[in-house]
């Protein structure tokens, strides 16, 4: 394969990956606009998530429930976080308080996942449907990546029109925006808040099952990478904004590859901390962000 | 000194305080209670044998418990009993009472490290700024001083103390980029560059990768972990308990107020990162000659998650709660021998368990009964100090600010258009005008939150126009606030000391060495006479919020006449108050400006007030100046008038005869 | 049709609003005039249920409203336009509109609503795509009273309208209250410029200090000299 192809190839295993790291990236964008917090424990419910569909595929049931089974326990986890970990938190405390709770919310999952399934690495299986590949040129697609790529587009089409075409999209809006005007107008944060949570933590769940077909192989430490460099992507693109979150997510995925196939695969994880880092060293609130004015 | 909840003889209280004692009853069942029973569900109903007799958890559960119920308890004497109930429960594990837990030498040097730890993300937290970056400062300590020792083969103490100054220095380098972020933004920028530091050493070959650093000598002693602990605890405490201690509690709670206070924001945010760095830069090298051998997979996530539990549970307010918090889970892992796997797993669920039960941590300065200064300091009074008389030159001019030509524009509002007046030297100055006028827009104006956009502001002869706000309190210029910015668990003498803070000299290597205490007792004296002034002095040990609402809008005054200002710029001083407690005021205000030859310039609502006590009042609407005279003229202004009531004459514009539409959009004006 | 008895509010020790009776009957306009600062905006929130009352009770047609959420209020048909505006600036108009009928259940009237509002505000119609924060100061008034009239309201509470508006920009504004009241819509309303309120109130009350120092007819109170000293202190020479 020449250098172009092979330089494509790994642009296509960019955009997969960070596809996937964009749904990831959009439930962690959703929640910091709806409730103000950066959810650390996102990258343990993409693990859980994996774990549910790989639970189902090893049973024999098909790609179908192995999505649905990510997406509802990570779903079911993730509203436990936000029901136990950051709802009794009082109103005026100090605001790193609730971003720490995640991190105690994310040890704990995280651990309790190792006791039920080990710490070692298990082998992912690839579901009967998604063998094989089609070539097109010099180039082999796997079924495997179409789909994923497929899928991540659908869900995040999906939700980018939840969020800005129906009656609960601007409620999540007006809620993220202003929940005093939102309350006055009838859209009840109690509801809003706990709904938001769980479909972003359902999106990461089924992140999860789609990035352990990928890899054909998951582990319970995979939270922590996960998490920073979907956080990396979220502060990259602006908290809060949709958009930022998708194209930073797809910036870093291609970074990755691009950092494991020219570089050195050791040096993968840096890339998205040196991310972090030199954005908001030059812009501290993100590409996308709006700054927070202060009254005085 | 109880603590105060309010009021209970209201009636209305009372109902809530049965709820709040209902509140804490669940609470401590749910601490002294349910782990018991989850255990003998998980054990018994699950059949989960690992866990092994729930009673045998005892002695595991039982520091937890008490030290969670520290934190619920109303009454301070309770809780101090508390404590000391606690303290007597470790000495009994420390001296070899409980079976099976080791004697207190072989859990000792691993306590120290991890009390380091603790206190050095501590240190930046204490100012405001969340620094996850920690362990990677201990792994550049660690690796920097085991290279000297190991390659250069430089002796202990240089090669330690070369790795710490080094570790701080990177420091020193990173807290510059990391004035710009704040809170969670911070947090997540230094978990990167902790996560970069490791990362850096898993691919640096010449410290062995990831396999790490081997045949460190063991230079370590117990007692060098003790001392060196015992030292920095020393440093903090001289360091931590006046001047310094003080301006960090305020940068880390307003930075606004802070900085409208004259507190150098940037210095102390960047001394506490740096020291902080120090202090693990230090623990890493003593660790790395205790345990001979380093890693990069030592200074991950899960040795931060560790200290961060232990100083979100111990408290920020003092470097005594992480202290405490260490013993309670440092020693955790030797009561949990026989299940060891699962020390993360519950350092997580305490984590969010404390944070949820009280995210301010267990520890308070209330419950050590300690202070910034001490009300003992300031009454040992000697003589009292004269009272700083602001002499006025016999060729000094009669205006001391000048406005003109001010204008502001925030993108396309213009907030303050051409507004020109003066205020004389011992005036007392209105500014009134309609909501929204642009009152607080020129305030901050002046008092350098806001940069304007034209003509020109003149203090003294003067332009200051582009300084900072504590350059302005430098020149003599001092504010409130429209909503009250007290620290509210400061004591009302300590806020009035931080009114005092440019006034004062002792900078930290002062402080820390102790040399302070003659300035802080000076400062201490003049603080208590300024409430004695202010008929605050019977509540100078009290916490701010717990003041009435009159009393606060009286500490303000006080803090602000602490820095000396020649000029106060009083925001809404009698807001909220009724007409007893505004004429007092309005005599305060007259005193202020008589005995002590100050100058006042205040925005107010009250027009009694205003009018009864201002030598000039200045009325703005939308922005603009409508005029600048005495109260009896601007009462009579007809534009003033109609500032205010709104104007008579109605410009109704009907494209149709008679039909009062809102089709008149047409015909609007510039908005 | 609305009643408050003996209203309080309290920010923590301060009581900015210390029993205030007043009524609102089917119809009318009513006018909560006086100084900055009397505590009329605060008895508006308590009324829309934004901030507890510490005492005292409000009724809307003989039903209590105090206890209830500010969203069941809403749903109950009082609606209120708080003060500045609040419209969501990252909502388009069109949503804004729609962030209003939230309660509502039947959605082709709703569309039905956007359109007519879109006709009686040409100047939304122009900018229904566009984003709330756009707007100037005038248009923002409008979309904020247009989103209140889409859940229906039967009795609107608005605080101050005129705040950070132009003077012919505030006469359209009161024109169009004047000529929903005359449709049938029941309006309470807080504001600083008292003229403009009496010219279009039926009655009004004067607070001052977070209590009634004088209520009537607006005529009444328009022609004496004691609204001059409820704002601008002494009496007038």
């Amino acid at each position: 394969m020449s250098d172009i192809e092979f330089f494509l190839q790994q642009l296509g295993n960019g955009v997969i990956l960070g596809s996937a790291y964009a749904l990831i990236a959009i439930g962690l964008t959703l929640v910091f606009g709806v409730l103000g917090v950066i959810n650390l424990a996102q990258g343990e419910l993409f693990m859980v998530g994996a774990f549910a569909g790989l639970v189902c595929l090893e049973q024999g049931f098909g790609l179908t429930a192995a999505l649905l089974a990510g997406a509802a326990v990570a779903g079911g986890v993730g509203l436990l976080i936000e029901r136990i970990a950051l709802r009794p938190l009082p109103a005026g405390i100090d605001p790193h308080i609730p971003m720490v709770s995640t991190i105690g919310a994310a040890v704990v999952i995280q651990q309790v996942t190792t006791k039920i399934f080990s710490t070692r690495q298990h082998p992912y299986p690839t579901p009967a449907v998604l063998a094989g590949s089609v070539t097109l040129g010099p180039f082999q697609l796997d079924y495997v990546n179409l789909f994923i790529i497929g899928l991540a587009i659908v869900l995040m089409v999906g939700l980018t029109l939840l969020v800005q075409r129906t009656r609960l999209g601007i409620a999540i809006r007006a809620v993220a925006e202003n929940p005093r005007t939102a309350g006055l107008m009838g859209m009840n944060r109690g509801f809003v808040v706990p709904f938001v949570f769980g479909v972003s933590s359902a999106l990461a769940g089924l992140a999860g099952v789609l990035v352990g077909i990928y890899f054909n192989n998951i582990g319970p430490f995979v939270g922590i990478p996960i998490g920073l460099k979907v956080l990396a992507a979220v502060i990259f693109g602006g908290l809060g904004s949709i958009r930022g979150a998708v194209c930073a997510s797809l910036v870093i995925g291609v970074a990755e590859v691009m950092t494991v196939a020219y570089v050195a695969s050791s040096w993968r994880d840096a890339v998205a901390f040196g991310v972090i880092i030199v954005v908001l060293l030059l812009r501290p609130v993100g590409l996308f962000g709006s700054p927070v004015a202060q009254k005085v | 000194m109880k603590r105060h909840r309010g009021d209970p003889s209201r009636a209305a209280d009372a109902g809530f305080l049965r709820a709040e004692r209902r509140a804490r009853l669940r609470l401590a069942l749910l601490v002294w209670i349910v782990p018991y029973a989850a255990l003998f569900a998980a054990r018994y109903g699950l059949g989960y044998a690992k866990l092994g007799q729930p009673l045998s958890w005892l002695p595991v559960l039982l520091g937890l418990q008490l030290f969670a119920t520290i934190g619920m308890v109303r009454d301070l004497r309770h809780a101090r009993a508390l404590v000391g109930l606690a303290a007597l429960l470790y000495l009994a594990y420390f001296s070899g009472l409980v079976p099976g837990f080791a004697a207190v030498s072989s859990v000792l040097p691993q306590l120290c490290i991890v009390a380091l730890m603790a206190i050095a993300l501590w240190l930046p937290f204490s100012s405001g700024q969340l620094s996850l970056a920690q362990a990677g400062f201990m792994a550049l300590g660690a690796y920097a001083s085991a290279w000297l020792t190991t390659g250069s083969q430089w002796p202990f103490l240089p090669a330690l103390l070369a790795g710490a100054f080094g570790t701080a220095l990177v420091g020193f380098v990173v807290s510059y980029p990391a004035l710009r972020l704040r809170g969670v933004y911070l947090a997540v920028a230094t978990l990167g560059l902790g996560e970069v530091i490791r990362i850096f050493f898993v691919n640096f070959e010449p410290t062995g990768g990831a396999f790490g650093m081997s045949g460190i000598p063991r230079y370590t002693q117990t007692w060098h972990l003790v001392l060196t602990l015992a030292v920095v605890c020393a440093v903090l405490f001289a360091l931590m308990r006046g001047r310094i201690g003080r301006a960090a509690w305020a940068v880390r709670h307003d930075e606004i107020a802070a900085a409208a206070l004259g507190v150098e924001t940037t210095r102390i945010r960047i001394l506490t990162f740096t020291l902080g760095a120090f202090i693990a830069g230090l623990a890493g090298g003593l660790q790395a000659h205790y345990v001979r051998f380093i890693a990069p997979e030592n200074y991950g996530l899960a040795a931060l998650i560790d200290w961060l539990v232990i100083v979100m549970m111990g408290g920020y307010e003092t470097f005594v709660g992480p202290l405490a918090a260490t013993v309670v889970l440092g020693t955790l892992p030797e009561l949990m021998r026989f299940l060891s796997d699962w020390r993360l797993l519950l350092n997580g669920a305490i984590l969010v368990a404390f944070l949820v039960l009280r995210p301010n941590g267990i520890i308070g300065r209330e419950l050590l009964g300690w202070r910034f200064s001490p009300m003992r300091v300031a009454r040992d009074g000697a003589a009292p100090v004269a009272q700083p008389r602001a002499a006025v030159e016999a060729d000094a001019s009669k205006v001391l600010l000048a406005v003109e030509g001010v204008g502001k524009r925030f993108g396309g509002l213009l907030a303050l258009t051409g507004v020109c007046f003066e205020v004389e030297r011992g005036q007392i100055h209105g500014l009134i005008g309609p909501n929204g006028a642009g009152k607080t827009t020129l305030f901050n104006a002046i008092t350098g939150l806001y940069a304007i956009d034209a003509g020109s502001i003149v203090f003294d002869g003067r332009p200051i126009h582009d300084l900072r706000p504590q350059e302005l309190l430098r020149r003599g210029i001092a504010r409130t606030f429209q909503n009250i910015r007290l620290f509210g668990h400061l004591s009302v003498l300590e806020n009035v000391m931080l009114g005092g803070h440019a006034r004062m000299k002792s900078g930290p290597l002062r402080c820390a060495l102790g040399l302070d205490r003659r300035e802080e007792r000076a400062a201490a004296q003049r603080a208590l006479q300024l409430l004695g002034l202010l008929d605050l002095e019977q509540v100078a040990g009290d916490a701010a919020e717990t003041l009435s609402y009159g009393d606060q809008r009286r500490l303000e005054i006080a803090r602000v006449l602490a820095s000396d200002p020649a000029l106060l710029l009083l925001d809404e001083p009698a807001a909220g108050m009724n007409a007893a407690e505004a004429a007092e005021l309005g005599r305060l205000l007259r005193r202020i400006c008589g005995e002590l030859g100050k100058t006042i310039l205040l925005i107010e609502h009250d027009m009694e007030l205003v009018m009864s006590l201002c030598e000039r009042v200045t009325v703005l609407d939308h922005g603009q100046l409508v005029t600048s005279d005495v109260p009896a003229e601007v009462q009579r202004h007809p534009a003033v008038i109609a500032a205010y009531l709104g104007s008579a004459d109605t410009q109704t514009c009907t494209p149709g005869a008679g039909r009062h539409d809102v089709r008149v959009a047409a015909c609007e004006g510039v908005p | 049709m609305l009643a408050t008895q003996d209203l309080a509010v309290r920010y923590g020790r301060i009581e900015a609003v210390k029993g205030v009776s007043l009524r609102v009957g089917a119809g009318e306009i009513v006018a909560l005039i006086g100084a900055n600062g009397a505590g009329k905006s605060s008895t508006l929130l308590a009324i829309s249920g934004v901030l507890a009352a510490a005492r005292g009770g409000v009724s809307f047609d003989g039903r209590p409203l105090s206890g209830l959420s500010a969203h069941e209020i809403v749903r109950r048909g009082v609606v209120q336009v708080v003060e500045g505006r609040a419209i969501f600036a990252r909502l388009t108009v069109t949503e804004n509109l729609l962030a209003g009928a939230y309660t509502r259940r039947d959605r082709g009237a709703v569309a039905t609503d956007i359109e007519k509002m879109l006709d009686r505000f040409p100047r939304l119609r122009d900018r229904a795509a566009q984003l709330g924060g756009t707007l100037s100061g005038g248009e923002q008034q409008m979309l904020a009273i247009a989103r209140a009239l889409m859940s229906r309201p039967r009795l609107l509470l608005l605080d101050e309208p005129s705040m950070g508006l132009a003077p012919l920009i505030v006469d359209a504004i009161f024109d169009l209250l004047a000529e929903l009241n005359r449709e049938g819509l029941t309006i309470l309303l807080v504001e600083q410029n008292a003229v403009k309120a009496l010219g279009i109130a039926h009655r009004a009350y004067v607070l001052a200090n977070g209590a009634v120092v004088d209520e009537g007819e607006s005529q009444a109170l328009l022609a004496d000299g004691r609204l001059h000293e409820a704002y601008l202190g002494m009496a007038r020479s």
